[in-house]
């Protein structure tokens, strides 16, 4: 199953998170399995990575968290996005478009 | 957001719960999704776990950020990170309740016996006198050193004449007021009747200026009227009760002013009421004596005409009042400028002397400072050792924490942080401690209390109040500190790579620095329990030798019972010389007891006890022995060119030489009655003893024992030698020298050397206050009974004094080496434990870390005792340097035990090489089970031990 699936560029975890978040609040497995939907299945977030980085942003004050009930009605720990979070994702997706353009262009270029 | 912040004020378990949920709300969903990709329940759930990775890992993490979160969001709140400090020190310290329950128990048995000593040591030294600025209040005293030197007083010292405190106190302009405290009747105290039953109680007469110079006021009534105070006293008497009597013998009714009550057959009126726990202080008495005054009972004006005595007759305990301002030596120089103008006309009694002033704070301290610091060393010293073991235990526990210290470490929870919240842990462990401390303090007091000798003023009122309460907060935290600050520093120290390649505490590098820490405190255990089994083993031995020694008499089945004929007054006139009318105060010292009246009343006594069946004998004395007072007169031993010295009979030297007048200061003069010696069971050694018709008083014939006889006559026989009390003179004929005894009380025998306090002069009279020692067939305490109502046929209106059994005398008078041998040696036992334990811990550990290279050397070929043998020898060699060194500390102190050992020398081998060898018996049994454990390991399994 998991040859299918991509380990995570570096650096792309906080903006696929902030990005997550931008429909609303979610809990930590909603937004990795947002992240796999979206992706087609290709990126997967690990939870080794995933609670760290969650836990990580909300010390920087990028995210919020405040605890709910899921669809099944267990206690779950929703996070949501912060101003700072707001202009944290623009500027890390400028910086992703930056660099994936730049990537790009090495991609695309003729064989000498 | 509120809820928000609400949430992350939440306590570090909280903060953890919430991670939990958190992640196990990640894995259920994450299981039921797979279960709708048919998966098993289980099989789901265990693939979402192995999907997770390692959950214990990641929980880590999140625990370190979000407690910085908590951390960050609650700046404001200074105490919080503390308190998080706290809630996982609690929670660490409930994960390992053995580790907690030893640690708590060792250090609550330090903080609460150190803060019951404490308590007593407050009562006692600390707590301000109970009087209005009591620092500026002094002790006058007259001094002659050259007087003292030559009598062999205790103390320069000595209280002051009625003549020179009313000079002082007229002409001073250093004092605010002055005034006086002395017995009233005698330290045995006086009679009370007219209550429900006659008691014996204490009374002390004092001026009025005494209650106003201690800035105190009665509670109820009044303090003595100008025509009442003085020494000149003629008025009406009056007494003020103390509250304690007030209670106890009239039920505190308010009533009592006004009444009548009968002191030494005397009618009083009762004035005043003094409020609860008045007491004047405990004024030192000087000179030879050693009474203190203080636990009156009642207050009495002085009720005969001190102007009356010599100028030279001091006896009066003198408190004064400094000016605000005035500087102790500067009122000093004052008094001594008047004491030499009192010289220049009374240069007989006066000159030599000088005015010491002491301030009464400093006079408490002086008298009790090494009693109380002796009982606090030695359990100080049992705290010591007790951190030493906490100390011991943490380091091991650190080392078992290592990698847990090293992810901390890792993850950025800074040294200074890591060694703040281990530091925390020992102050929880320590506070704990003290609360539990506290509560054995508590009812440590009241045990300590009970066996508190005789003596120690405001003992009684030990208790547990702030200062003690602060001392003890204090002791805790320091303690924690002390035990803690070393385990924390070095753990923290901690490196992450060795701790994570797991077993750190095995192999770790730190171990290795860690095990000589160990070594160290336990040497240091072994040290100090040595020092304090060396001070109980000397105060033991001290004890026994006095419970045991020879007093030279039999002190067995033998009877003490005052018979007090009293001061005069119209019951007891017949024994006195002068007219009595009881509406007129009387001026004892001016009427002398009628010789043959009393000889008559004693005669009748002994011969009535006599005949009381299974009384052997009976014999009176002026002073029974073991009592609290001493009997002193310095003696008179003629020249031979002395004209009023007739030559003795025949033995009496050359007439043609010329040989000065010898003066033994210091010498006992014993008045006694016939039969005496029998009584006492004490043997004739040459010469003969009194017999019925020789002369009685100052002017007959004496019988000496062996010490006076070889004082004063060296290589000489006694026999027809000539004597006389200094100042008569008349002189008594030696006609017998009896055995040495030992009759003096303990408090007396550490001031003396027993070769001068106890050379004794015995001669035949009477005085109206004598003890009839009474030699029983069988248990004393069987005749006493029988006994009294025998004194009491001849003369039914005596005051019945005290009756004691003299062993009871004597028990009393071991009372305080006992008391402090007791209390060492238990400490010293503690100590002994808490070392053994400390080292039987040591021993485990070590062998427990090396459980591998053990099995190995088994696998290789080595004995059972070989492994024993190592085991033992690390251990050997800090318990062998800690014996050495706790001798050399022991040595050391040996001038501070030097007080309290009367029979023995402080640097005793035998005590010195037994103690040493208990405590190495001891450290070798402790390290033996734990290595022998070792030895007998299966070295399979030893090899595999990880």
């Amino acid at each position: 199953m998991t040859e299918t699936r991509d380990k995570l560029i570096p650096g792309t975890l906080n903006l696929l998170i902030l990005k997550s978040l931008t429909w609303g609040p979610l809990h930590g497995y909603a937004i990795s399995k947002w992240v796999l939907e979206r992706t087609d299945e290709v990126l997967h977030v690990e939870e080794g990575v995933l609670y760290p980085a969650l836990h990580r942003l909300e010390k920087e004050g990028c995210l919020e968290a405040e605890w709910g009930r899921n669809d099944t009605g267990r206690r779950a720990k929703f996070y949501s996005l912060t101003p700072a979070g707001i202009r944290r994702l623009e500027t890390e997706t400028a910086r992703w478009r930056r660099s994936a353009r730049a990537v790009d262009i090495v991609v695309n270029l003729k064989d000498a | 957001m509120p809820g928000f912040k609400r949430l992350f004020r939440r306590s570090d378990g909280d903060i953890l719960r919430d991670i939990d949920d958190e992640l196990q709300c990640h894995l259920a969903m994450k299981a039921r999704d797979l279960e709708e990709r048919h998966l098993t329940e289980a099989d789901a759930r265990d693939e979402a776990l192995s999907r997770f990775g390692d959950l214990a890992e990641i929980r880590n993490q999140c625990l370190v950020l979000q407690s910085s979160v908590s951390r960050r969001r609650s700046r404001r709140n200074v105490l919080d990170s503390s308190l998080q400090d706290l809630r996982l020190a609690l929670r660490g310290l409930r994960r390992s309740p053995g580790f907690t329950t030893v640690a708590v128990f060792t250090l609550a048995l330090g903080i609460g016996g150190t803060t019951a000593i404490f308590s007593v040591l407050n009562s006692v030294l600390l707590r301000p006198l109970p009087y209005p600025a009591p620092e500026r209040l002094v002790q006058m005293f007259e001094r002659n050193p050259e007087r003292a030197a030559e009598r062999g007083w205790s103390s320069a010292d000595v209280r002051v004449s009625a003549h020179n405190y009313r000079d002082y106190r007229e002409l001073n302009t250093v004092f605010e007021d002055m005034g006086w405290a002395g017995w009233a009747g005698n330290a045995s105290g006086v009679n009370l009747t007219g209550g429900d039953r006659p008691q014996r109680i204490v009374a002390v007469s004092t001026s009025a200026s005494l209650f106003s110079t201690l800035g105190v006021e009665p509670l109820l009534g009044r303090t003595w009227l100008p025509s009442e105070d003085g020494f000149a006293f003629e008025g009406p008497r009056v007494a003020i009760l103390s509250h304690g009597l007030w209670v106890r013998e009239f039920g505190a009714d308010p009533a009592v002013l006004g009444r009548t009550i009968t002191v030494d057959e005397w009618p009083h009126t009762v004035v005043g009421i003094m409020p609860p726990h008045f007491d004047i202080p405990p004024l030192e008495s000087g000179g030879a004596l050693s009474t203190r005054l203080s636990g009156a009972d009642l207050y009495v004006p002085l009720s005969y005409n001190a102007f009356g005595l010599s100028r030279g007759a001091r006896q009066f305990g003198v408190i004064a009042r400094l000016r605000e301002g005035v500087e102790v030596e500067r009122a000093e120089e004052e008094m001594n400028a008047l004491s030499e103008g009192i010289s220049e006309t009374n240069s007989d009694v006066n000159e030599g002397w000088s005015v010491r002033l002491i301030p009464l704070e400093d006079l408490l301290t002086r008298s009790l400072g090494p009693q109380i610091a002796l009982v606090m060393a030695a359990v100080g010293l049992v705290l010591l050792i007790g951190c030493a073991n906490v100390a011991n235990l943490l380091l091991a526990r650190g080392a078992a924490r290592s990698p847990e210290i090293a992810i901390r470490a890792a993850l950025g929870g800074g040294r200074s942080r890591i060694v703040r919240q281990l530091l925390t842990e020992s102050l929880v462990l320590a506070t704990v401690a003290g609360g539990i401390g506290l509560l054995l303090a508590y009812s440590g007091t009241r045990v300590l209390v009970s066996l508190i000798p005789a003596g120690i003023p405001r003992a009684d009122a030990a208790n547990i109040d702030g200062t003690v309460l602060v001392f003890a907060m204090l002791l805790s935290l320091g303690t924690g500190v002390a035990f803690g600050i070393v385990p924390a520093l070095k753990a923290s120290r901690a490196d992450l790579a060795t701790a994570m390649r797991g077993g750190g505490e095995r192999r770790g590098m730190g171990s290795r620095t860690r095990g000589g820490m160990s070594h160290l405190l336990v040497t240091g255990e072994v040290a100090l329990a040595l020092v304090l089994l060396v001070g109980a083993g000397l105060l033991t031995r001290n004890f026994a030798r006095l419970a045991g020694a020879d007093l030279g008499f039999e002190p067995e089945n033998l009877i003490k019972v005052s018979v007090d004929l009293g001061r005069p007054n119209a019951y007891n006139s017949k024994y006195y010389t002068c007219d009595l009318d009881s509406s007129r105060p009387l001026l004892w010292n001016r009427c002398p007891p009628d010789r043959d009246a009393i000889a008559r009343f004693y005669d009748q006594v002994v011969e009535r006890v006599m005949r009381v069946p299974g009384v052997r004998s009976a014999a009176i004395t002026d002073l029974a022995p073991l009592v609290d007072v001493r009997g002193y007169y310095p003696l008179r031993i003629p020249g031979t060119t002395d004209p009023t010295a007739p030559s003795g009979d025949g033995s009496g030297g050359d007439v043609g030489e010329s040989e000065p007048e010898v003066i033994l200061g210091n010498t006992d003069g014993r008045v006694v009655g016939l039969g005496f010696f029998q009584t006492m069971g004490m043997r004739i050694v040459s010469g003969r003893d009194f017999q019925a018709g020789d002369p009685t008083g100052w002017s007959g014939v004496a019988v000496v024992n062996e010490r006076l006889a070889a004082r004063a006559w060296p290589g000489e026989s006694a026999l027809g030698k000539r004597v006389s009390f200094y100042g008569g003179l008349d002189w008594m004929t030696v006609i017998g020298v009896v055995e040495d005894s030992r009759q003096h009380n303990l408090r007396e025998r550490l001031k003396y050397d027993d070769e001068i306090l106890e050379s004794r002069v015995y001669h035949l009279g009477h005085a109206a206050n004598m003890d009839l020692m009474v030699r029983t067939a069988s248990d004393p305490n069987a005749f006493i009974e029988s006994i009294r109502e025998a004194v009491l046929e001849l003369d039914p209106g005596l005051p019945t004094g005290a009756i004691a059994t003299v062993e009871e005398l004597a028990g009393n008078s071991n009372a305080a080496p006992r008391f402090y041998a007791l209390v060492v040696g238990v400490f010293a036992g503690f100590a002994l434990l808490l070392t053994a334990v400390g080292l039987y811990g040591l021993v485990s550990f070590t062998v427990g870390r090396r459980t591998k290279e053990i099995g190995l050397r088994m696998a290789l070929g080595a004995h059972q005792g070989d492994i024993r043998t190592m085991a033992m020898g690390h251990s050997a060699k800090s318990v062998g340097l800690g014996i050495a060194l706790g001798v050399a500390g022991a040595l050391a102190m040996a001038n501070v035990l030097e007080t309290f050992l009367y029979e023995m020398d402080a640097i005793d081998p035998l005590t010195y090489v037994v103690v040493a060898l208990v405590l190495a018996v001891v450290a070798a049994g402790a390290s033996y089970v734990p290595a022998s454990r070792a030895s007998r390991m299966n070295p399979t399994e030893a090899l595999r031990y990880d």
